[in-house]
């Protein structure tokens, strides 16, 4: 048949008007959602508050001081007072931190490198092993994360890597549910069936195609799974499974607070217990802007 | 209760512009479109995508998202619309207009009964004492019987996802009649539905407008269903309208160029024959058996055939067996070099078939051989031979291309699982095909996102044959696409085909674009082939009943042809009723 | 559908099966036993090896399991060590008053979030939105001993109105006598959930809000107010419902640590004092019961869908049409 020349012959005529590379297009997304740019901002702060901090405001969080204990904020030296040890609350904060947010990042990190693999693989795969799989998942969702830290805490005496190793293991189950959810999705795209029709294999449609394309749905899930294990450090910490003294995390400050709820000591119960309600927030509404802006659906709605 | 003269048009839009704000500033969608429909009128709407036609009609009723910014005038029955705000545009809103839309399967909502939310219509412009003594449930009855829903009665109380997709569409005209508005705006009212279906629903509104006098805006991207219905045409382009003129005198004498290269790129049936005839129409049965293609016509003799299927038999896992099957012991041969057009309506089966042959699904009975191996027992080295003769396009160009790869690394990866080690030899076996499918060294490296619907389906076609198959299966390739770019990958398509001699398994909907391209057409219909020859045979003298009542029901692109093919129609449907 | 709720029973049982294996493995796994936690830190070798006789840990482990499982079968949890009694007995004693934390809280979050989520929807990108969502990511961001901290801070120190500590009584009735008590820790317990219920339902409205349907009805002419609550609202609560259900396992979480927080005599407590006392009969049959909780819950979840939906309800004829599309 013939036709007459129309709108396709130039092949640059139909570009799309979104011709900003896909980074750059991530980037703006991201930037247009107020409230992560908030999160960016408030982490920001937070890693530079509790790494370079101690070096501006130097203080001994070694050698405990019984006679300056439990000093109220404002006293000499100590804008944030002391607690019941003599510690330097607001230099405590900053060390705490520290080991906060590490364990916090690589617990996240391991639960979602954990769970991504155990997903895609039972969605990839799918019939019985799958169905198998996803069982455990569900099993493990169903067994109370106190209980397997409870065991965990017999077995081991923890320590900053030990813990995030535990809390890692515990949390992995909803990355598993996410990535088994969009591998099933994926495995359908049509340039996965084009692959498998010219006998492409399951690696190359899994490492070339699968995972590439869920890496937005797992730095989201990593981001919020970072933010659940800064969560639960502090909830180990609070049942004093947590890390042994002089090292601490906010957690393990707020649970010695409580000691002290009915002496109206607010400053060994409010700093850490703030400061971990604001990095959580920080990472989740990093976690939401990175959502919207990785997710196709609705981009401009 | 609007008094409109006689002269004054239901509808009169003067200066319309949309603009839509966007993060990355304003878009203008439609920018100083002017028309009017009268009583007794049906107007359509045609354009391309992004042509604004859509947003126009939208634009009628206020129904465009919270960003767009609309000026101009629209006067519905004497009223202006746009400066209507709450609840007085509530009030116009299905009384005085109705809308019509495109997808049956979600306009209406799944929780609640057909009888709900017919009843809610009439509830909508009810008076309170209306709604008391008013018998909606027996006045619903009424409205899906005028719509020609049988047992009304039983169909009241039943969900959506109970009735078939004809069925919904003519439950959302029911719900737009209920307040007998003076104008009904139907957006793309049958795109999502078969073509015998299609027929059906504009016969409804052709009745509507002849007994009621309503009068019909109707967008549509289908010059078929204007040359059908349509009074008068209005042509869209990048939110400009470029012509309007009466239906006949569009068809027969366009003014504009885009008018005329549009209609030139539609394919129209029977048009390859009407060339060929050199003039003569109608149903002359020629003696040629396209002597034209005589040289690259199939043999089919001692060479195994491309594609043999045998018994295949393919069942959908329900309860307890109840035996539903998608293939129910198909048997299709297809020669080497071979183009063959698969019809049929969505639910026949012909995509089913489609993966069989490719080895997505594994029939549960039968045998699928290609070049005379049995498909399932193509495993390893001699496997992978075989999968080098396959290759596939598929319909949809935004899933067919891995949005992470560039247009070379898409086209390449075959050559990497056959491989093809050396760097240089898949730079040129690539470079050689994106050239064969016409798209320049600009798109290598390019990202699928950054190219138009027809560019990817050509990516994936160049895909497809970079590893020089015998067998290509194209599943509805072209169904996505606008008009004018299907013409493009089409022609391509032929092109190679005729350069590279593979066989091809040609799947669509679309009769027309089957009669252009193919040899020999096969008809499915729920699960069976039931007719299989010559595509001249078949798409004028077809031997079954469905198949002719296919043909009839394709609208041509031509008002007078396609009034006359309306009329064999009705004649033929009577005399089927009779048998 | 029959079919698929017999389904869904099978993998619930087998779940609860698995959770059972691995909790008791766990347990069995760990050296030394709970011997040493039992008899405490002066008990002579002599009274060790005479405990883990009487209690059957000197057998292979498989048939320690399959002796808890055949008793467990009979609906047999075991006795406590320490405590004296049948954990059965323990349990029904426990149980009923955590659920009553637990519903009591979790309808709390449902009256709170759920109006607020729909607010937030039908006002998105708004003021209100931006400050709504503000807050409940904080609250989701509170851990909840924090928020008890704080809960008694303010209410029983700065301005004392409720008490800090919950009735300590052996029935429900005297729990319920002195309601005052309940206040602050159904409060605490509903917190986070608060922030992910209302997160949830706006996300949901907002996506209803952009379907076909709600395009009909609009030019229909059905009032908004009808639009959101006849369509839209019936849509979300299917989804709703299911978040729900799958919630229970946060739900319980929650109510451990909260009971902690307030000395509220529920299976919380009682689970950490067995993991205390090494009590491994208590935690092995507390560990179960949250385990069928929230097998039960997610369960529920997708029956109350079954019956919300009139696509999964009449599921034969969909499974019908579906199949036939090619």
């Amino acid at each position: 048949m013939t036709t007459p020349p129309l709108v396709e012959l130039d092949p640059t005529s139909g570009l799309t008007h979104r011709e900003t590379p896909r980074a750059a297009g991530l980037l703006r997304r991201f930037a247009r959602h107020r409230l992560a740019l908030v999160g960016l901002a408030l982490l920001v702060g937070l890693v530079l508050f509790c790494y370079l901090g101690p070096l501006l405001y130097v203080t001994d969080q070694v050698h405990t001081d019984l006679g300056a204990a439990r000093l109220a904020p404002g006293s000499a030296g100590h804008p944030l007072g002391t607690d019941d040890l003599g510690y330097d609350t607001l230099g405590r904060l900053m060390v705490a931190g520290q080991v906060s947010l590490l364990i916090g990042v690589v617990a996240g990190l391991i639960a979602t490198a954990l769970g991504a693999l155990w997903g895609a693989v039972a969605g990839y795969v799918g019939g019985w092993l799958d169905l198998v799989l996803m069982r455990v998942v569900d099993a493990g969702v169903a067994i109370p994360a106190l209980f397997l830290l409870l065991v965990a805490a017999t077995l081991v005496t923890p320590n900053t890597w030990v813990l995030a190793l535990v809390i890692g293991g515990v949390s992995w189950l909803v990355p598993a549910r996410l990535m088994r959810a969009e591998t099933v999705t994926l495995r359908e795209r049509d340039y996965v069936r084009a692959l498998r029709v010219v006998g492409g294999g399951r690696a190359r449609a899994v490492f070339r195609h699968i995972l590439p394309n869920a890496i937005g749905t797992v730095v989201v899930a990593a981001t919020f799974q970072i933010a659940d294990a800064i969560l639960l450090v502090a909830y180990v910490s609070f049942l004093g499974l947590g890390l042994q003294p002089p090292a601490t995390d906010w957690g393990g400050m707020l649970s010695k607070g409580i000691t002290y709820t009915y002496d109206s000591s607010w400053w060994l119960i409010l700093p850490p217990g703030i400061a971990i309600v604001l990095v959580v927030c920080a990472f989740n509404f990093v976690g939401d802007g990175l959502r919207d802006a990785f997710e196709v659906r609705g981009r401009d709605r | 209760m609007s008094a409109t003269s006689d002269n004054e048009p239901v509808l009169r839009v003067d200066g319309l512009s949309v603009d839509f704000r966007t993060s990355s500033g304003p878009v203008t969608a439609v920018s100083g479109v002017s028309f009017a429909v009268r009583e007794r009128e049906i107007v359509a709407v045609v354009g391309e995508s992004g042509s604004g036609k859509s947003t126009t009609a939208m634009a009628v009723l206020q129904l465009l998202a919270p960003n767009a910014h609309v000026s101009g005038g629209i006067q519905l029955l004497g009223r202006d619309v746009l400066a209507l705000r709450g609840e007085q545009l509530r009030r116009v809103r299905g009384k005085d207009a109705a809308m019509i839309f495109q997808e049956p399967m979600t306009a209406l909502n799944p929780l609640h009964t057909i009888g709900a939310q017919l009843v809610e219509a009439m509830r909508n412009h009810a008076t309170p004492q209306e709604r008391r003594s008013r018998d909606f449930r027996a006045e619903a009855v009424r409205l899906l019987h005028r719509v020609g829903i049988p047992e009304p009665e039983r169909r009241l109380r039943q969900y959506p996802h109970q009735l078939s997709g004809g069925q919904r569409q003519r439950v959302v005209i029911a719900v737009a009649l209920s307040c007998r508005p003076r104008l009904i705006i139907a957006d793309e009212p049958t795109t999502a539905l078969d073509v015998t279906v299609q027929a059906g629903i504009l016969d409804l509104l052709r009745d509507i407008r002849d007994t009621d006098g309503t009068a019909v805006l109707l967008i549509t991207h289908n010059m078929g269903v204007v040359a059908d219905i349509a009074d008068r045409v209005l042509v869209m382009r990048h939110g400009e309208l470029v012509e309007q003129a009466g239906t006949e005198r569009l068809f027969a004498a366009p003014s504009h160029d885009y008018t005329r290269a549009l209609l030139a790129a539609v394919p129209k049936l029977g048009d390859r024959d009407r060339a060929t005839d050199s003039g003569v129409d109608g149903d002359t049965k020629a003696s040629e058996v396209d002597t034209g293609n005589a040289s690259s016509e199939p043999d089919t003799g001692a060479a195994p055939a491309a594609l043999e299927l045998t018994d295949v038999v393919v069942s959908y896992a329900t309860g307890r067996g109840t035996g539903l099957r998608a293939l129910d012991r198909v048997s299709l041969r297809l020669a080497p070099g071979e183009m063959l057009g698969l019809v049929g309506e969505s639910g026949s089966g012909k995509s089913t078939l489609g993966q069989c042959a490719l080895g997505l699904i594994t029939p549960d009975a039968g045998e699928v051989r290609v070049f005379g191996t049995p498909l399932r027992r193509a495993r390893g080295r001699a496997g992978r031979a075989l999968r080098g003769q396959l290759g596939v396009v598929f319909q949809d160009p935004a899933s067919s291309l891995d949005p992470r790869m560039t247009v070379a690394q898409c086209v390449a990866e075959p050559l990497l699982v056959h491989r093809v080690r050396d760097r240089a030899e898949r730079a040129r076996r690539v470079a050689e095909l994106l050239d064969a499918v016409e798209l320049g060294s600009a798109v290598h490296h390019r990202f699928p996102h950054e190219l138009s619907g027809g560019q990817r389906q050509r990516v994936s076609l160049a895909r497809a044959l970079v590893l020089r198959p015998k067998l290509l299966v194209a599943d509805e390739p072209t169904s996505a696409l606008d008009v004018s770019v299907q013409a493009t990958v089409l022609d391509v398509l032929t092109r190679l085909h005729r350069e590279l001699g593979f066989a091809c398994l040609f799947i669509s909907h679309d009769l027309a674009v089957v009669d252009a391209v193919c040899d020999r057409v096969a008809v499915m219909r729920a699960g069976r082939i039931i007719e299989d020859g010559p595509r001249r045979d078949i798409l004028t003298n077809a031997g079954q009943e469905y198949t002719r009542q296919l043909v009839m029901s394709s609208p041509v692109p031509d008002p007078v042809r396609q009034r006359r093919r309306r009329g064999d129609r009705a004649a033929g449907t009577t005399t089927g009723a009779a048998r | 559908m029959w079919r698929v709720v017999l389904r869904r029973l099978l993998l619930a049982a087998v779940v609860v099966f698995l959770v059972s294996l691995i909790t008791f493995l766990l347990l069995h796994l760990l050296p030394g036993g709970p011997a040493r936690g039992v008899l405490g830190p002066e008990a002579t070798p002599q009274q060790i090896e005479q405990f883990n006789h009487d209690h059957g840990f000197d057998q292979p482990v498989h048939v320690q399991y399959w002796d808890y499982l055949t008793r467990l079968l009979r609906g047999d949890l075991g006795a406590s060590y320490t405590l004296n009694s049948p954990v059965g007995t323990l349990l029904a004693q426990r149980l009923p008053r955590t659920l009553l934390l637990t519903v009591a809280s979790t309808l709390l979050a449902i009256l709170v979030a759920l109006p607020l989520g729909v607010a937030q929807a039908v006002r998105r990108n708004s003021r209100f939105d931006y400050l709504a969502t503000g807050l409940t990511f904080v609250l989701y961001a509170t851990p909840v001993f924090f928020l008890s901290l704080l809960l008694i801070i303010v209410f029983t120190q700065l301005w004392p109105v409720f008490p800090a500590q919950a009735a300590q009584g052996e029935s429900i009735g005297e729990l319920l006598s002195q309601p005052r008590s309940l206040v602050l820790p159904v409060i605490a317990g509903a917190g986070a959930t608060v922030a992910a219920f209302s997160r949830y339902a706006r996300a949901s409205v907002v996506d209803n809000l952009a379907e076909d349907y709600v395009r009909t009805a609009r030019a229909k002419g059905t009032p908004e107010r009808v639009i959101l609550w006849r369509h839209v609202w019936r849509n979300s609560l299917t989804s709703v419902v299911a978040m729900l259900g799958y919630y229970v396992p946060v739900i319980f979480g929650g109510a451990l640590v909260v009971e902690s927080m307030f000395n509220y005599p529920g299976v919380g407590l009682l689970l950490w004092n067995a993991a205390r006392t090494s009590d491994y009969p208590v935690l092995l049959g507390v560990v179960l019961v949250i385990a069928v909780a929230t097998v039960v819950g997610s369960l529920l979840a997708d029956l109350a869908q079954l019956l919300i939906d009139p696509r999964v309800r009449t599921a034969q004829s969909s499974r019908a049409k579906g199949a036939g599309r090619s």
